[in-house]
């Protein structure tokens, strides 16, 4: 029994969600009690996890036997090797410094019963495709992380935009598990086996080819939907429209890089074809530098860390792409730091200042809330990659993979020029100056139990290119310093502060208007316009096929005609009763007359 | 051609009586003249039944007749009533006036 004990970490949250909405409803307090305790258990099972046995080995957990028919085994089990060992440690201990934000955040929220229900469900989800040992279990929980961030997104539902954004988000990332699920299928039939653990052996027998691109490339469309890359990447700016700690825990820091988990689990399948792995480094590349772009013109405190976001998580598919999985997970590890403490921070801005989310609505904020003042400009500098902050560290060991691809190092290295320009923008509008609005003046900051998990993210902000990441991993560092990469990205991002500087220092409005950065390069219009468009042209068609042809025509008009039938037929009713002996007679008459005539022949 | 009664000879008469019950019926106004057109129908293949059985022998049309004799006893006992019943509601028993079932 003890055995199975390690399910403990991935069923307690699903526990705390099923207690919460069963029996905790009316009861906020003990709801998040509850589901907070299900959240440190988890946590710390995940640690007594990460250091149980030797660093780096596999820790072996009985499966429990699912699905079984011909040709197609998955387990339910947990994969326990080093790399879900970090991945689970870190996704249980941000989310249970979510949790504890959270408390404070929704403070006032008369549904935080419901909130907190699915937050458990989300880690129980995330959890679940941390751990999962073959893909079909991974795609299960892939699908309910996707139900959680729905829900989580749509939080407040009553409010139009947040419903909006929930579907968006839901119905893009529809369009990425297709391909993921085609992937997952295309795997089983090429090398016979979903499972994880199996499939690196399995991989001899490959027959390459296109097939393999093509089931590669399935697999990277689930990651391009989950991970928001391009061209599915327009869902993630919007799901801002939820709480400021879903946006920290789903849309920064864990959710979306279990893309780039995935991805890193199925590497040895996408290396089979170099068309997958330099199509992922590209759009990987792509996607560094276009949302930093973006960001430089939005003015919506929390959309331009999404756009930031954006631009980190393709710092990690492109070392994905690269073949260099170590500082991805690296990065995606600092990355879940800097960028959570950062949405913490932008959070606690947005409570301080009573829901103002404009920075050119806020201004003159450091001076009334110096703590976040302080822990967003730790987090900008981590984010930046300024050393020796945690986000150096780790954007180091990917620029020094991309030396040999001089196209993708200036790519990625450019967008930090631009990262570095947003983020001191962003500081400087928000935080410097003086207030623009009456919810900044009035700005304060929250309470201990916001203070505190920012705290703790500030300091592993600050130190945590110091963790052993790479023994947590049991690989070697691959980051075999390449100086030119480490300094030319480093004057870049130092470059960045210094237009932002003059630009924004005293501005108290954007003295910049590049519309197509404003319009995020018109991707959202081109959906509309080409596919929504299209589609609800389709979609009136088959109405209107649906509206004459079927209901009309076949439905409606079968009643009608027998109701004509009838209408007909009654007039033949006439009542008398002596006209119907003599139709009667008729019809037995006519009826001898044909017994007779066959009768002859 | 003798004189001689063959088994033709009735069964034409049977059609005669079968033929001119069917014109009651079908034609007389009166419920009570069509009830006794009806009798005619059934006499008419008495006839005929009673006719055959005597001629080939046999005795099981005779049978059948008094199935007949006793079903139309029967049926005149019931349409009789319901005669007198609907007399009794509408003051007539023309047949043309029997039409309320209709549309």
């Amino acid at each position: 029994m003890i055995a199975y004990s390690p399910y403990l970490v991935l069923l307690l949250p699903l526990f705390a969600a099923l207690v919460i909405r069963l029996f905790l409803h009316p009861f906020p307090r003990f709801a998040i009690s509850v589901s907070t305790l299900a959240c440190l258990g988890s946590f710390i099972g995940s640690l007594l996890l990460l250091f149980s046995g030797a660093l780096g080995s596999t820790v072996a957990i009985p499966a429990i036997p699912w699905i079984e028919f011909a040709g197609l085994k998955a387990d339910f089990g947990l994969l326990m090797d080093p790399l879900a060992r970090l991945m689970a440690t870190l996704v249980s201990g941000i989310a249970l410094l979510v949790h504890i934000y959270s408390i404070g955040y929704l403070k006032e929220d008369p549904h935080r019963s419901r909130f907190f229900a699915e937050l458990s469900l989300f880690v129980f989800s995330m959890m679940g495709i941390v751990l999962a040992d073959n893909l079909v279990t991974m795609f299960l929980f892939w699908e309910l992380v996707g139900l959680s961030s729905y829900l989580l997104i749509g939080f407040w539902f009553d409010r139009p935009a947040a419903g909006a954004a929930a579907n968006k988000a839901f119905l893009v990332n529809r369009i990425g598990d297709f391909g993921f699920i085609l992937g997952i299928l295309g795997v089983w039939s090429l090398f016979g086996t979903v499972s994880l653990v199996d499939l690196p052996s399995s991989l001899a027998a490959s027959p390459g080819g296109w097939a393999v691109t093509a089931v590669g490339l399935g697999l990277f469309c689930g990651c391009l939907g989950k991970s928001a890359q391009f061209p599915l990447h327009v869902w993630l700016p919007d799901s801002m429209e939820g709480p400021t700690p879903v946006s920290s825990l789903l849309h920064a820091a864990t959710m979306v890089v279990a893309g780039v988990y995935m991805l890193i689990r199925v590497l040895p399948i996408l290396e089979l074809s170099t068309v997958t792995m330099t199509t992922i480094a590209w759009v990987g590349g792509a996607m560094t530098l276009l949302p930093a772009l973006i960001a430089c013109q939005q003015n919506d405190i929390k959309r331009i860390l999404a756009y930031s976001t954006l631009s980190e998580i393709a710092y990690m598919v492109m070392a994905v792409g690269l073949g260099v999985t170590g500082p991805a997970m690296y990065h995606l590890t600092m990355h879940a730091f800097f960028k959570c403490l950062l949405f913490l921070a932008a959070g606690s801005v947005i409570h301080g200042c009573h829901e103002v989310q404009d920075i050119w609505k806020m201004g003159g904020l450091g001076k009334r809330m110096p703590f976040t003042a302080i822990v967003t400009g730790i987090g900008t500098l981590a984010l930046c990659g300024i050393p020796p902050l945690s986000g150096f560290w780790s954007k180091d060991e990917i620029f020094a993979a991309t030396a040999h691809h001089p196209a993708l190092a200036l790519v990625s290295m450019v967008a930090g020029f631009f990262t570095s320009f947003f983020m001191l923008r962003l500081i400087l509008v928000a935080f410097g100056g003086s207030p623009r609005s009456e919810g900044a003046r009035h700005a304060h900051e929250g309470s201990a139990s916001l203070i505190f998990p920012m705290l703790i993210l500030a300091i592993l902000s600050v130190a945590g290119g110091f963790l052993p990441v790479n023994s947590f991993l049991g690989v070697a560092p691959e980051g075999t310093h390449v100086s030119w990469t480490l300094w030319v990205s480093l004057v870049l991002a130092l470059a960045g502060f210094v237009p932002a500087f003059f630009i924004y220092r005293v501005a108290t409005r954007d003295p910049l208007s590049i519309p197509i950065l404003q319009g995020k390069f018109y991707v959202d219009e081109f959906y509309n316009r080409v596919l929504v468009a299209n589609q609800d042209g389709l979609g009136k068609l088959a109405d209107a096929f649906e509206g004459w042809v079927v209901r009309g025509f076949l439905v409606r008009g079968s009643g009608v005609m027998a109701r004509a039938a009838g209408q007909g037929l009654r007039l033949v009713q006439c009542g008398q009763v002596q006209v119907y002996a003599t139709v009667f007679i008729l019809g037995a008459l006519s009826l001898l007359w044909w017994i007779l005539k066959s009768g002859v022949r | 051609m003798g004189g001689e009664i063959t088994l033709g000879h009735y069964l034409v008469l049977s059609g005669a009586l079968f033929l001119i019950g069917l014109a009651g019926v079908v034609l007389r106004r009166s419920l009570l003249v069509v009830m006794m057109s009806l009798e005619l129908l059934l006499n008419a293949a008495n006839l005929a039944l009673v006719a055959v059985g005597r001629f080939q022998g046999i005795p099981d049309p005779q049978v059948a007749v008094f199935f007949v004799i006793t079903v139309a006893a029967a049926e005149a006992a019931l349409g009789l009533a319901i005669l007198v019943a609907i007399f009794r509601i509408k003051k007539t028993t023309a047949a043309d006036q029997m039409a309320s079932l209709r549309f």
